[in-house]
Formats: structure tokens, C-alpha cells, sequence
């Protein structure tokens, strides 16, 4: 039963500011998001994954509502949350939370850690009084394993990287949302701590709260281990979306190949495969009238400069109703089934 | 709230600077709230010798440790008298100024757009008027012929000018802070904007605005100071200024040094005491800036 | 060719002492790529800094000794050589350095061309004309793998893998033979940073310079290095082969990293992470300090200090229960 879908999402900025330029001149636009589709059911997880600049962060955004798409349609619950405002955003915000990347960056440096927690509850005026929301505070400072005692009086700068992480989660869980997005949650923490972050997502609170993911990341190893299902995302678009697994050992589109082929292996007796990409991203997107990745693609043919490939499912089968069908937006794919 | 006043603690604790800056206000607060009670004469209570003549113009003695004025006043109860007028206005003129300004900034970096457009050309036209002969043509009009304004329209005729300074440095330090991530951690957290810019904000530019509060402060009184030494004063709330404006009127300017020390050196020390405490916040401040 | 022997660094500030390197000891040869892998706050910066004299005035170095020997056969003792031989002998023409966020510390008004110029410049005593230090730098962006066209441009106009290709020709500029490279890779997407990971270890194999590469990334150090260091609160915690390291670690911590790397060529793995945090450096440490978080820790650990067990010419480890172990059989 899906729990969010997110239909044609597209999301421009014009790069260019000023009045003046705005009226006289032709305003630049960047093509963050360009008509992205994906599905997430409730209980599962999803992962959107690509290289910097490739629109996964707006994306989060977008569902997050902290920018409002120029085109699309994003559904929740199978209700239209595209245009929302006043006492139906806030409703929303209740039910949707984000992981911000940098822990230290993303909490008012002047709340303590049960202020922190506190000011969702605060901010959206939740109905309890000072002594529920006190337990309540109290409460997700447990669940995310931050003894509250020692913890509830503390800055952020006095937390280490991890703590500061979990505090985070604390706030966003506090509010008993349904769906949580996670952007790179862990990319700032050190290695040997990444998966006790995880853990506390994916195998405690996941359980205790019901919860959804949608996870942001760059790091196709994290997401291969982590999530359900796995959208890989290029100048805005996806071009491969499927069981995260499978997408990931067997890619099908080039630039996932390239994707895959290319992340670290921690064996040093592994061998790479050649990369045959070429160049490096240079383009705004937007293109609509043919392959974006075309001019980087090694194995591009004629007909990938004159049309724009549409995702194709090309799945076996699917297993059960968690997985979502294996779709390549490829003509080369396209073509062979 | 408790924790914003905790923060004051500490950034004194570390500044010997502010530590004297603080201790030179406390000073200045006890004279100006006790001053002219413990004063050994009235402010305009002539001065007899001991044969029954007019103590004018006299140097520094027992009785008068300051010395007196030419009309036979003692000098340190006027200082001690004074004190108030120009406290009241340096700490009105600083704190009006500060407030209006402070908001302004946050407003206008907060929200952007025609509202920015709008205070930042305001602003741009405070900054084309020059101080001092703003507040002396003010004065002069609400005057009503005679006698100087009075120290309401003193205070908001500095504060009118003195807003611009904070509300062009706040608007920048908050549009900076604006793109940090922990204001869109607010958002997603349902914060409207009011309360993202006045909870979450504007705490983290306090440090600044208390820099430009000690900084106005430091401007106002030297305004006032100018604008009374310059006769504009109005004689019923006189100050320090006030006091060296009856120096020079006298002509004893030139001879009567001991008239002119106590209330000069007092302001000095007045704006001395505002530099210092700008210094506290400047040296702690800054890194906790950073830190942020 | 480089040899550290029981380094110790320390930041002094006033009341406040950090302890960044403590007791740390490693050698690399010639045409060898060592890589140092460790956490936040293990010094492994620390270290790089040291070498090449780039500590803060509040970093001292309060012990140890490190020697080199030059491409001529010059050997050096590069703690006690005076700072303008150091500067002009070994700085840029021996050993080069890439720091952390290194595409940051290209200076903005500058084209990249003219900055490698200035390093040209200052080193070489026999003057170049300037015809000849141009083709010199086209002869570098070749070999990084950049358009020649691009010495004219300004940072701003590069892109992160071009900035940092930039670099590495600049640190290759006065055919050094050792480059010690913080964080090489780490900001940079990965497509690139396999690019750049490759590039590096064919510049290795062509001109046979021997690199350091510090990181966090122990992926990124499986496929370009020979050996491998793992560095915890200050010290080297096991120093082997890259194939021992990342095939049968030996040290409690080492086995804790290693088994926290995701692997995208596995199927399924369950992904472990180390319980605590590393411990302030500011307070002296009594005992090994990997304890706190360590399972296998025993009493002995809370005392002493382990010391090395070496387990080959080269390799080594610091841990009291594990030498224990093999030790009885």
C-alpha cells in the first residue's frame, strides 16, 4: 500500500537574481528535479542515490515540502499534499520528518538537547500539557539511547558526532511521524559508527513507530545493505529505479554501471572494471529531446541524441509487493525487451 | 532566557576589559541614581567664602574639592547632579536605537524582497544625513525659540540616526545565518517564520547586538555632549555637556581647568566604559560566533 | 627512504595539551604507497603536518626522530635540519604535500597555471626561462590527466576532480619522491575519486614516487597501497600488507574498521559498528586506549600500554590480549 508517491515532481531555480535581469534579461534556470516518478510503500524503504548535483537532496526536499515543485503531483495517504498551507502544512510536518547531514550544523547551537527535541512540539502546537510534553521529550531521549539525565541539559557542541545524530532523530521521532527522510545521515559520522546509526533506524525505531524511509545518499555500499528499493538519479532524472539489491549487482543503465564499477572496494586484491565514462557533468539538464547522459555515455547510438528515454520496466517478476519492479530508462535497454 | 544571561556571565568572566567597562557603568549607575543625594551642595546653590563673598572662580580647596564655577557653584555636586541626564540619554538613545534598528535588520535579511528593498533604501537615506547637524536642526525646531529642546526629543533625535549602523550589520549576519541548516531543521519542525526568526535567530545575533547597543551608547553621549557644548541644551535637564557649555560661555575656558576636567573626563570615561564592553563582546563574541 | 621512529606531536595552548601522535613509528621505501587510515581526532593530520614542518606554533613535537633520504642519497635528519635547508632542499623538490581540502587552499585570484609557477620558481636554482616552466606544467596536466588549454584558467572555473588533478601537479612539479596526501579524495563524487584513486597509482608506478595517503576512506586505500597503518588516539594501532589488514585484521580495532565497511560486491552483510567513542587526547591515558570500547580488553589493558608485537620484517601490532594469544599457540 504506498504511502507516498511522487508523480512527474519537477523543480526549476532560475540561477540569475536581481529585478532588472529578471525583466529585461533571459533568466537562467536550473533543472533540479526533472518529472521524477517513485512509489514508496508503507513500512518499506527507499533509497534515492547519485553524485552530487543530481537533484536527490531537492528531491527530499520536495517531499519534505521545504520547496514547492514547479511541476507534479506528490501524494501522501493517497491525498494530494502539493499545495498545502497554514493548519494543513503543519499537519503534514507532523506526519513527515527529516535526518539532516550535518549534525552540528543542523541544530540551533543554543538549544539544549531537550530543547532540541522539544521544539517540534512546541513550533507545531501539539496539544498536551507541560507535563506530557515533558515525558514525551523525555521519552525519545531514551528510544534513541541517549540516557536523559546525562543528556537533557547538553549543547550540541558538548555531543560527539553520533550523539549529535541520534539528538536529531530524537526531534524528528518525537513527533510520531509516519515517514522519515534521511539526508546522508551517516556520511558525516566516522566509519565504525555508521552502523550503530543505522541499527537505531532501520531495526529499533522502524519496529516501535511503524516507520517509512526514504533515505538520500551518495554511498551505493550503505544503500545496497540498507533499503528496499533504490532510484539512481542523473541530472534530475531517474534512469534506473528497482530492488536495491538487484539494481546494484546488476545494473542495466551505463551510468549505473559506471556508478557501481566505480565505488571502493575494501580488497585489495579486487579488480576493477575500466570506467568508459567520459568527461564529467556539464550540463544544466533540462534537455527534453534526448538522452541527458548521452554525452558521456560509452555506449550511446544514434537514436540516444534524438529522444529521451522513458523508464521501461524490464522485470522478471516481482516476488512480493514490497519490491518494486526493475524500470531502466534506457533506449538500449528499452529496445532489447 | 536563563541560559542568555548565563552566556552574559561568561563572556565577562573572560574579559578583563569588560570587567573594568562593566565596573565604570556601575559606577556611573550609582551616581546617576544617588548622585544628588549624596552631593555636599545643590547643583545651583551658590557658594560663600568665609567672608561672605561670592566663591567664584575658585581652584580646588577642602570645601570644594573641584573647585566652583563662576557664579560660585560647586563643581563636583553639578558633576554629581549632571550624571543622570546624561546617563538617561546615552542608555534611551542606545537602547531605542538598538531596538528599532536590530528588528529592522532582521526583518528586512529575514524576509527579503520589496520589504528588504524598502528598509535598505530607509536606511540608505538615514546614512545620507549627517548626525550632529541632524540632531541640532531637530532641536532647534521643537524648540520653540529658546532654551534648547528638551532630552525627550534628544533621545529620539539621536536614536532617529543611530538605528542605521545595527540594522545594516544584523540584516547581514542574518542572512547569513539564514542559510545555515539548523533554520531549515526549524522548518521541517513546523517553526513559523515569526517564530524561527525571534527563537531561533535572533539569539544567535544577540552577540552583535549587544556590541552595537555598548557602540550606541558610546555615540549617544557623544552627540549629546556636542549638541549641549554647542548651546543647544536645554538648561532644565543639564549634563556634563551642559556644564562645559557654561565654561566656554563664561570665557573661563582658558584658565579654569578644574571646571573643565571633572565633567570632560567623565565623559570620556562614560564612552570608555561603552568601548570596553564592546571589546568584551567583541573578543569573546567573535569566536562564539564562530563556534556557532 | 623515510623512516619515523617513535614520533610524539603535541598542541600546547596554554593550560590546554592535546596529545595527537604518541609513540608512532613506520617506514616507507621507495616506489612504496603507504596508507595511514584512522577516524576523527586519531591524529593521522597530525602526523602528515609534522613531517613537512607544517604544524601550528602551538604543535610541537616532543619526541622522536625522522630520517630520509634524498633522491641523491643524501641522508637527512629532517627534525634537526636548519629551516632554510629544510625549505629548500626537501620542501616541493623531495617531499610534496596535498593538504586536506586542498581544492580550498587554491588561491582564487590566481590562475592555477601561474600558482604551479610560483612553486617553479622558488625551487629551482638553475632559473628556468619562462618558455621552459610552461612546458614544464603542460608536461604536469598531461600526466594528471588535464587539458593543457586549462593552465590559464582560475579555480573558480575548474571542477573539484579538476582542482584536485591540479594539485597533484603541482605537488608533482619538482619530481619529488615522496608525496603525502591528507584526504585526497574525500569530497570529490565517485566516479572521480576512482578516477583520480587511479591515477595516482599509475603516477606511483610511472615516476616511481611513493605516496602517503591519510584517510578515513580504508576503501579508497585497499586499491591504491601497499601497506596499510591504522591509526587510534595517536598511535599506529597494526601496520601490515593491505592484504593482511583488510583480509584478517589482528588488532580489536582494526577488526571493528575493517568489518564496518560496506562492500557493495557483497550479496548480503550485516553491518557492524564500533560501540563508544574515540578519547579526548587532552587528558593523559592510562592503559591501552582503544579499552574503553574494546571486547576482548582484560585487566592488563586498563595498566599498560601494549606494546608492538611485530608479526613480520615490517608489521606490527599493539595489543596486549592478541599478543597473548598467539603467543600460547
Amino acid at each position: 500500500m504506498p504511502l507516498l508517491k511522487v508523480e512527474g515532481i519537477t523543480k526549476e531555480f532560475f540561477l540569475s537574481s536581481g529585478f532588472l535581469r529578471f525583466v529585461f534579461g533571459n533568466p537562467e534556470k536550473l533543472r533540479a528535479v526533472d518529472h521524477v516518478d517513485f512509489t514508496l510503500d508503507k513500512g518499506g524503504s527507499f533509497g534515492l542515490a547519485g553524485e552530487s548535483g543530481c537533484g536527490k537532496t531537492t528531491t527530499g526536499k520536495l517531499v519534505m515540502k521545504l520547496h514547492e515543485p514547479t511541476e507534479g503531483r506528490i501524494m501522501f495517504n493517497d491525498r494530494d499534499i502539493t499545495n498545502l498551507a497554514g493548519k494543513e502544512l503543519k499537519s503534514y510536518r507532523k506526519k513527515v520528518q527529516m535526518i539532516f547531514q550535518d549534525p552540528y550544523e543542523s541544530l540551533n547551537p543554543r538549544l539544549s538537547a531537550f530543547g532540541t527535541i522539544k521544539e517540534g512540539l512546541d513550533a507545531l502546537g501539539i496539544a498536551q500539557t507541560k507535563k506530557e510534553k515533558r515525558e514525551n521529550v523525555l521519552r525519545a531521549l531514551e528510544q534513541v539511547n541517549l540516557d536523559p539525565d546525562d543528556y537533557k541539559d547538553k549543547l550540541p557542541f558538548e555531543l560527539s558526532g553520533g550523539e549529535c545524530q541520534r539528538l536529531m532523530i530524537g526531534s524528528a521521532i518525537v513527533l510520531n511521524p509516519e515517514l522519515i527522510v534521511a539526508d546522508e545521515p551517516v556520511s558525516m559520522l566516522d566509519v565504525s559508527i555508521r552502523a550503530s546509526i543505522l541499527d537505531l533506524i532501520e531495526d529499533v525505531l522502524t519496529p516501535e513507530l511503524n516507520l517509512t524511509r526514504l533515505y538520500i545518499s551518495h554511498d551505493l555500499s550503505v544503500l545496497k545493505h540498507v533499503v528496499d528499493n533504490v532510484a539512481i538519479m542523473y541530472l534530475g532524472r531517474v534512469v534506473e529505479v528497482g530492488k536495491a539489491v538487484e539494481v546494484l549487482s546488476k545494473p542495466l543503465h551505463p551510468y549505473t554501471k559506471a556508478l557501481t564499477s566505480a565505488v571502493p572496494v575494501p580488497d585489495p586484491n579486487y579488480q576493477h572494471e575500466e570506467l568508459q565514462i567520459k568527461g564529467s557533468i556539464s550540463t544544466t539538464g533540462g534537455e527534453r529531446d534526448r538522452c541527458i547522459f548521452e554525452p558521456r555515455c560509452p555506449e550511446a547510438v544514434e537514436v540516444c541524441k534524438r529522444r529521451l528515454p522513458e523508464l521501461v520496466d524490464v522485470s522478471k517478476s516481482t516476488e512480493n509487493e514490497r519490491e518494486v519492479g526493475h524500470q531502466v530508462a534506457c533506449h538500449l535497454v528499452g529496445e532489447e525487451s | 532566557m536563563r541560559s542568555l544571561l548565563a552566556n552574559q556571565v561568561q563572556i565577562f568572566k573572560k574579559s578583563r576589559r569588560g570587567q573594568i567597562g562593566l565596573l565604570l557603568l556601575l559606577v556611573f549607575f550609582i551616581m546617576a541614581s544617588i548622585g544628588p543625594f549624596v552631593a555636599p551642595y545643590g547643583p545651583q546653590e551658590k557658594c560663600f567664602t568665609g567672608d561672605e563673598a561670592l566663591a567664584r572662580f575658585s581652584p580646588p580647596t577642602a570645601g570644594h574639592i573641584f573647585g566652583t564655577t563662576w557664579e560660585g557653584r560647586d563643581v563636583h555636586s553639578q558633576v554629581l547632579y549632571r550624571a543622570r541626564s546624561t546617563f538617561l540619554v546615552g542608555i534611551f538613545s542606545a537602547i531605542i536605537a538598538v531596538f528599532f534598528g536590530a528588528n529592522i535588520g532582521l526583518l528586512s535579511g529575514y524576509f527579503g524582497g520589496v520589504l528588504d528593498d524598502f528598509f535598505m533604501r530607509v536606511t540608505d537615506i538615514a546614512y545620507g544625513m549627517p548626525f550632529l547637524p541632524f540632531v541640532l536642526v531637530l532641536i532647534a525646531l521643537t524648540s520653540g525659540g529658546g532654551g534648547g529642546g528638551n532630552i525627550f526629543t534628544l533621545v529620539i533625535g539621536i536614536a532617529a540616526l543611530l538605528w542605521r549602523t545595527t540594522a545594516r550589520t544584523v540584516r547581514a549576519e542574518v542572512m547569513s545565518i539564514k542559510q545555515r541548516e539548523f533554520v531549515t531543521w526549524a522548518r521541517s519542525k513546523g517553526g513559523s517564520h515569526l517564530r524561527i526568526l525571534y527563537k531561533h535567530i535572533a539569539p544567535n545575533v544577540l552577540p552583535i547586538i549587544t556590541l552595537y547597543t555598548a557602540l550606541s551608547m558610546v555615540w549617544a553621549v557623544l552627540t549629546e555632549a556636542s549638541v549641549t557644548f554647542l548651546g543647544f541644551g536645554n538648561p532644565a535637564t543639564p549634563s556634563w555637556g551642559f556644564m562645559l557649555y557654561r565654561v566656554f560661555i563664561s570665557g573661563a575656558i582658558s584658565f579654569a581647568w578644574w571646571w573643565i576636567f571633572p565633567p570632560a573626563i567623565c565623559i570620556v570615561l562614560f564612552v570608555l566604559s561603552g568601548f570596553l564592553i564592546g571589546q568584551a563582546y567583541e573578543e569573546v563574541g567573535n569566536p562564539k560566533m564562530k563556534q556557532m | 627512504m623515510l623512516s619515523i621512529t617513535d614520533l610524539y606531536v603535541r598542541y600546547e595552548d596554554g593550560e590546554n595539551i592535546v596529545r595527537a601522535v604518541n609513540d608512532v613509528s613506520f617506514k616507507i621505501d621507495q616506489g612504496e604507497n603507504l596508507g595511514i587510515i584512522g577516524e576523527s581526532g586519531c591524529g593521522k593530520t597530525t602526523m602528515a603536518k609534522s613531517i613537512l614542518r607544517l604544524l601550528p606554533s602551538s604543535g610541537k613535537i616532543t619526541g622522536g626522530r625522522m630520517d630520509f633520504i634524498t633522491q641523491t642519497g643524501e641522508e637527512c635528519n629532517l627534525m634537526k635540519m636548519p629551516k632554510k635547508k629544510f625549505n629548500r632542499k626537501i620542501r616541493w623538490n623531495e617531499i610534496s604535500y596535498i593538504p586536506q581540502s586542498a581544492m580550498n587552499s587554491l588561491n582564487p585570484v590566481y590562475t592555477v597555471g601561474d600558482q604551479i609557477t610560483e612553486v617553479l620558481r622558488e625551487k629551482r636554482e638553475s632559473g628556468l626561462t619562462r618558455k621552459e616552466m610552461r612546458r614544464r606544467i603542460e608536461e604536469l596536466f598531461s600526466l594528471v590527466g588535464l587539458d593543457p588549454k586549462r593552465i590559464d584558467s582560475y579555480p573558480h572555473q575548474l571542477s573539484g576532480g579538476m582542482k584536485q588533478r591540479s594539485l597533484i601537479a603541482m605537488a608533482l612539479a619538482l619530481d619529488p619522491s615522496l608525496i603525502v596526501a591528507d584526504e585526497p579524495t574525500t569530497a570529490l563524487d565517485v566516479i572521480v575519486q576512482f578516477q583520480i584513486l587511479k591515477k595516482i597509482s599509475e603516477l606511483g608506478e610511472q615516476l616511481g614516487c611513493s605516496m602517503i595517503i591519510i584517510t578515513h576512506d580504508a576503501a579508497s586505500v585497499a586499491e591504491t597501497c601497499d601497506n596499510v597503518a591504522i591509526m587510534y588516539a595517536g598511535m599506529i594501532m597494526e601496520y601490515d600488507i593491505s592484504e593482511n589488514i583488510f583480509s584478517a585484521p589482528r588488532h580489536p580495532y582494526s577488526k571493528g574498521l575493517i568489518n564496518s565497511i560496506p562492500n557493495i560486491k557483497l550479496a548480503e552483510q550485516k553491518m557492524v559498528s564500533i560501540p563508544g567513542s574515540p578519547p579526548s587526547l587532552r587528558k593523559e591515558i592510562q592503559g591501552c586506549p582503544f579499552q574503553p570500547r574494546c571486547e576482548e580488553s582484560e585487566a592488563i589493558c586498563k595498566e599498560e600500554l601494549p606494546a608492538s608485537t611485530n608479526t613480520g620484517e615490517d608489521s606490527f601490532y599493539r595489543c596486549h590480549v592478541v599478543a597473548k594469544r598467539s603467543s600460547s599457540g
